[in-house]
């Protein structure tokens, strides 16, 4: 190490890496972020548990007095309970609209004759609508058959509700273990990669802003200035992972043992290398931007661009996990910008074979060579223009270190 | 090998009596676009010299002074600088600068900034710390150095850079405008402290508008005009050879100095009390001009002098960067 990275640019890490350390910016999203969303979490939890768990009360008016004990016999743990009303359903949707009720389950000879029931509601979300569906279903199956002559043991043993017993074959790991967790992780790496990016980016338009650059590139070579920020800003990535990564094993431990749930050092070994390809994709970006940036706001509106193509495959989040190993997904991981995103999610839901992560590996990398040259000749050229970049031939120029 | 002379009481190669040249540019350019910013420059700088190095706003000296410190590539041309090493090459460990542009972490202690740069230069972090509080106290900034620079006025930031410049004891300094934005007190702190710089032995470069002050300060000087050279050499010489000296008589009150004004090679006349000032062309023979005022005024005092260097740059620029003959003394 002591040969590997030059003094300069070691000087550089050191001061980007414990200089930002202290930064407001650094310790929100480091400490503030994970409390957001584990309260936010913890929020969602308790709401769909407290939905799930209300019951609705339903009134029924049943001509037919036939379904109304069918209903009553096949309630068993329906979050609903029934109340028998009168005929009266003008009565009954007054009651509803003062919330007495949150439905009215109408069943008359037209219904048992067609199948169709009317469920009239004063609100969708709290009238248990699918609950109702299901009962409705079981009840008006147990009609037909009794219609037909069967006795009521017998439609008993026809509608005897079947259980499914799910077993995953997922890197025999469940739902958590195989595949929430390993997702959480792909997200945290690919916004910490992000953040780091983003502060980097930040610091250099601070940079040229506060007109120390002149100073560092009489100190320094520009490719190195970039070399000592990229190792800086990596660390304070690495950190912030570190961080999260203990607060979940804090947070995760206390539900599941930890070796179930948790990939194995061989897995977090293949998501750091794609959390580094990341860092260096986006933060080579991200510099290069920066010198090319008069003022941060500019920077931050160029930022959301540089952002929502690496997180593009987060919106193809459900169809990727759906099929992770499908043509269109092997593509994506191959495509530069898209890898790491993609490659993370894949490898949470799948068993992702070797040689495919060599390849989007060596394409990811070989891509942040190829950025780094140009982005250090763009950062070399830009760090001096004071007033940002007037055009797209300027760019041009740098790129090509005129 | 080519060998500038000693100034008296300054330092110079064992055994040649010659000033060793620390910083050679040759055949220097530099073009944005189709502007050329500096055009075939060249000077050298020796060791224990302030060279000053002038022009007018837009002359090429930035540019130049960012080709010398290796931010920017030139176009065509050579910088090359010895040290002890004889390589040749730019260390930044050896060199310092204060760039027009200034500016330093706002947001970082006076001396977390101070250790980072000095660190950039090659020094120990405790060695930085040690000679920065030390700087410090010298500049009267000893209470400071545990502030955000942020706290700091601008006249403070200022000798903070400047420390930074000098911090590493580099053999090479090249200030770009030094004085820019001091008051007067602080001014007279940096013309010190350049001048001690000399006394080291370190070797300066000087850009600044304060001609008082390069005069002052300068062993010699290049001028810059859109890009090239226009005067180069020792100030004395310079200011010797300008064609233009700075004649004032003081005369019996009342006399007709009218004569004066029609007199060839005479400009900018002033008369108050008794007192005539007037520049005059030296080409012209000063014999002719003295005779004649002897003749028609009664003389109680004449002096005949070299024109202050400001007198000197306003006129080579006025002249579109010809100041006549024999000018450059290099």
């Amino acid at each position: 190490m002591r040969g590997l990275i030059p003094p300069d640019v070691k000087t550089v890490a050191g001061w980007e890496f414990f200089n930002n350390l202290r930064t407001p910016t650094f310790l929100a999203l480091t400490f503030a972020v994970p409390v957001v969303m584990l309260i936010v979490g913890m929020v969602g939890v308790y709401t769909q548990q407290t939905a799930e768990e209300e019951v609705a009360r339903v009134a029924v008016i049943d001509e037919t007095g036939e379904m109304k004990p069918l209903l009553q016999r096949h309630l068993g743990d329906y979050p609903l309970s029934l109340h028998p009303v009168d005929t009266d359903a003008e009565k009954t949707r007054a009651r509803i609209r003062e919330g007495e009720f949150a439905g009215m389950l109408q069943v008359d000879e037209e219904s048992v004759q067609t199948g169709l029931f009317t469920y009239c509601v004063a609100s969708v979300p709290e009238a248990q609508v699918p609950a109702v569906h299901k009962l409705v279903e079981v009840s008006f199956v147990a009609y037909r058959l009794r219609d037909m002559g069967l006795t009521r043991q017998e439609i008993e043993a026809v509608t005897g509700a079947a259980a499914l017993h799910v077993t995953p074959v997922h890197k025999g790991r469940d739902l958590v273990g195989g595949i929430l967790i390993p997702l959480l992780m792909a997200a945290t790496l690919v916004f910490a990669s992000i953040f780091s990016g983003q502060m980097l980016m930040y610091g250099v338009i601070k940079e040229k802003r506060n007109r120390i650059v002149e100073v560092l590139l009489s100190s320094t070579s520009a490719s190195h200035l970039l070399w000592g920020k990229l190792l800086g800003y990596g660390g304070l990535g690495l950190l912030q992972v570190g961080i999260w990564s203990v607060a979940a094993v804090a947070v995760v431990s206390r539900f599941y043992a930890l070796p179930e749930v948790f990939p194995s050092a061989g897995d977090m070994l293949i998501y750091l290398t794609y959390f580094l390809g990341g860092y260096l994709l986006l933060a080579t970006v991200h510099a290069a931007m920066g010198a090319t940036m008069k003022e941060v706001e500019g920077g931050s509106q160029a930022q959301g661009l540089v952002v929502i193509v690496p997180m593009a495959p987060v919106f193809l989040a459900s169809p990727l996990i759906m099929s992770p190993n499908a043509l269109w997904v092997r593509i994506l991981c191959h495509v530069p910008p898209f890898i790491p995103t993609a490659s993370l999610i894949r490898l949470a839901v799948a068993e992702v074979p070797s040689w495919e992560i060599a390849t989007s590996l060596g394409v990811l990398f070989g891509c942040c060579l190829v950025l780094m040259r140009i982005s250090s000749r763009i950062f070399a050229g830009g760090m001096l223009r004071f007033s940002g970049l007037g055009s797209l031939a300027e760019l041009g120029q740098l790129m090509r270190g005129d | 090998m080519s060998c500038h002379r000693q100034a008296p009481g300054r330092k110079t190669d064992e055994g040649t009596g010659c000033m060793s040249r620390v910083l050679a540019v040759r055949s220097l350019s530099k073009s944005y676009g189709d502007t050329c910013a500096v055009c075939g420059l060249s000077f050298s700088a020796h060791r224990g010299e302030i060279l000053g190095l002038l022009g007018p706003n837009g002359a090429g000296k930035t540019t130049a002074i960012r080709i010398i410190m290796g931010i920017v590539g030139a176009d065509s041309g050579s910088v090359r600088m010895t040290f002890d090493d004889n390589s040749g090459r730019r260390d930044p460990r050896r060199i310092g600068y204060l760039p027009e542009e200034r500016g330093l972490y706002e947001e970082a202690r006076v001396l977390d900034n101070l250790r980072y740069l000095g660190r950039l230069r090659g020094m120990k972090p405790k060695e930085a710390v040690r000679r920065a509080r030390r700087w410090l106290d010298r500049l009267d900034l000893g209470g400071w150095s545990d502030r955000k620079l942020q706290q700091l006025s601008k006249g403070m930031q200022q000798k903070v850079q400047f420390i930074a410049a000098v911090l590493h004891r580099p053999d090479l300094v090249v200030l770009d405008e030094p004085f820019a934005g001091l008051d007067p007190i602080n001014q007279d702190v940096f013309r010190r402290e350049i001048a001690s710089l000399r006394q080291r032995g370190m070797t300066v470069v000087l850009s600044s508008h304060q001609m008082n002050l390069v005069e002052e300060l300068c062993d010699r000087i290049c001028m810059l005009h859109e890009g090239r050279r226009v005067l180069y050499g020792d100030l004395a010489d310079i200011k010797r050879q300008h064609p233009q000296a700075m004649v004032s008589v003081r005369h019996k009150p009342g006399a007709d100095i009218s004569f004066v004004r029609r007199f060839s090679g005479v400009s900018a006349v002033e008369s108050d009390a008794g007192v005539l000032n007037f520049r005059y062309r030296t080409s012209q023979g000063t014999n002719r001009l003295l005779d004649e005022l002897s003749r028609r005024l009664h003389i109680d005092e004449i002096s005949v002098q070299t024109p202050p260097l400001h007198d000197i740059f306003t006129s080579t620029v006025r002249q579109g960067g010809e100041p006549g003959e024999g000018i450059d003394t290099a």
